[in-house]
């Protein structure tokens, strides 16, 4: 790491898709290890701001501004520079485990490919590496596992593999994008757990992307709430969550205290409480 | 709150019940593996018995491949169950000729997830809204009827002449409950109606859902895999899984005492907010 302590450091981001700022200045920072989630509903923004950092945005989106990964400009990167730092030095997981794989190559493959294109495995010792990760990420039987393809997993299996691969080469940031919201809230509550141990053990900050609220306020220390590309609240994840400042925060978690106000509180696994 | 109306009883004794579903098995034979084997059989539903009293709000809960679907289906009288019946005010309700089922869907209309799948893209809201009054020969002013639907989810008559693709997901999912709402039925089912939305517009199609029950006394069985989303409209809840209700009981019974273990992990692993 250079001077810059921060890991990721995103200032006055701007996107621009069919004449329309989808992200309109957008600054954030990331220090090593940290976990920050960025709120919004569907169009605020969140996911383009991502795909701005991944250097992956669509054909014709007009970026300017700074993305800053270890005090090093990606903005303008040419696509080589970039794929050398996807999957090494920053990675990302998707809401759709299931697109996110290639149907056709064995899931220990797939484990294992950002170990042969950035650490120059081996065959072998990438096998070995992968059946390592299956464990790590909690996959049953990990030995035969790794020799399935996708379509033979369950949801949550898949994504425990696109964890594993992200998280291969030990990257400096996890960006994740949605990445329970397909799945059913028993297999969420373990896929969060899961993720919330591997980052801390490998010291990765986490860049966690959701329209959940009940979700962020699981993984993450601190959030930013975007609003039409704008940030327009930042803070501890439980001060903003206890009395958020903005108005439009205010609403997005009113909105979601109604689907929570007759549930017993957290932790207390249904014990006692009524609404 | 709107989930505490008054309980209309929909255990065992008293008024009779509206919806009356008893030991309902379906199962669907899966792709065979083997040329020479057997093909497996997936049971969705097994041995299901529930019941729905007049005005009572009934939420069904459970994850992907719990077999929730195929219970709305079967009750919905779009399946036909293996075994089992469902009966409807001591009517039977059997899938077979859509014009065999006519009354019944008179009496029980459905709100899916998706208003941009179910709503035809060619057709104007006025005619999806005014469609089931045609084909269920509702008698009366149906203009009228589509125009006081309309504004009964909160949308000006005005936007009639206009098509689905012009509106939001929640104006979308409005127009969808209007349809619905038309032909006066006394029961709404919805199948994962609000997850398609974002959290903001999901709290104002469950209040609206609440306040359309409440107001027209309507009946509703609500399916979700949004524990949350059921326990805000439903007095009653059932918890699905593995093709059977492995919990039934009041609302706050059920999310206070759970007693099956699945319950309990279901109630456990939904992620909450910090009180306020």
């Amino acid at each position: 790491m250079t001077t810059d302590a921060a890991v990721l450091e995103v200032t006055d981001l701007r996107v621009r898709l069919g004449g329309v700022d989808v992200v309109d200045g957008v600054s954030f920072a990331l220090a090593a290890g940290e976990r920050l989630g960025l709120i919004g509903e569907s169009g605020s923004g969140k996911s383009l701001t991502a795909l701005a950092v991944l250097g992956l945005l669509p054909a014709g989106a007009r970026v300017t501004g700074s993305v800053r990964l270890q005090g090093r400009e990606l903005l303008g990167g040419s696509d080589r520079e970039l794929s050398r730092l996807r999957g090494r030095d920053l990675a990302m997981i998707f809401q759709e485990p299931s697109t996110a794989l290639n149907p056709l190559m064995r899931v220990g493959r797939q484990i294992s490919e950002p170990l042969r294109l950035h650490r120059g495995y081996s065959r072998q010792a990438a096998a070995r590496a992968a059946v390592e990760l299956a464990t790590a990420v909690g996959l049953p039987d990990p030995q035969r596992l790794v020799r399935s393809y996708p379509h033979e997993l369950s949801g949550g299996q898949r994504q425990r593999v696109c964890i594993a691969a992200a998280l291969a080469c030990r990257p400096a940031l996890l960006l994740a994008d949605e990445p329970t919201t397909a799945l059913d809230v028993t297999v969420q509550a373990e896929i969060l757990a899961l993720l919330g141990r591997l980052v801390a053990e490998a010291g990765t900050a986490l860049l966690f992307i959701t329209h959940d609220l009940a979700v962020v306020a699981a993984v993450t220390r601190r959030l930013a709430v975007l609003r039409r590309g704008r940030v327009v609240e930042t803070g501890a994840t439980d001060d903003v969550l206890r009395a958020p400042a903005d108005p439009h925060t205010r609403a997005l978690l009113a909105a979601a205290r109604l689907t929570q106000w007759n549930l017993p509180a957290a932790g207390s696994a249904a014990a006692r409480t009524s609404p | 709150m709107t989930a505490v109306r008054e309980q209309a009883d929909g255990g065992a004794t008293g008024a009779e019940p509206l919806f009356e579903a008893t030991g309902l098995v379906r199962s669907y034979r899966l792709a065979r593996t083997s040329p020479f084997g057997p093909p497996g059989v997936r049971h969705a539903v097994r041995d299901v018995t529930l019941r729905l009293a007049d005005g009572a709000a009934l939420g069904i809960v459970g994850e992907s491949g719990s077999g929730k679907s195929t219970l709305v289906r079967l009750l919905l009288g779009l399946d036909r169950p293996d075994a089992g019946t469902v009966r409807y005010r001591g009517r039977p309700v059997v899938a077979g000729r859509p014009r065999a089922l006519r009354w019944f869907r008179r009496e029980v209309q459905v709100v899916f997830q998706d208003p941009a799948a179910s709503l035809d893209p060619r057709m104007t809201v006025g005619a999806a809204v005014a469609e089931p009054l045609a084909c269920l020969g509702v008698p009366g002013d149906h203009d009228e009827r589509v125009d006081e639907v309309l504004r009964a989810v909160d949308l000006d008559p005005d936007v009639r002449g206009r098509y689905p693709h012009e509106f939001s997901g929640g104006q979308r999912q409005r127009i969808a409950i209007a349809r619905a709402l038309a032909p006066r039925p006394r029961v709404l089912v919805g199948d994962e109606p609000v997850s398609a939305l974002d959290v903001s517009v999901r709290a104002q199609i469950l209040d609206l859902l609440g306040q359309l029950a409440e107001r027209h006394r309507l009946g509703l069985v609500l399916v979700s895999h949004d524990l949350g989303v059921v326990a805000r409209l439903c007095d009653q809840i059932a918890v699905m899984r593995g093709g059977t209700l492995v919990e039934q009981g009041a609302t706050a019974d059920v999310l206070s005492r759970p007693a099956h273990p699945y319950a309990r992990a279901l109630l456990a692993a939904v992620p909450r907010l910090p009180p306020p």
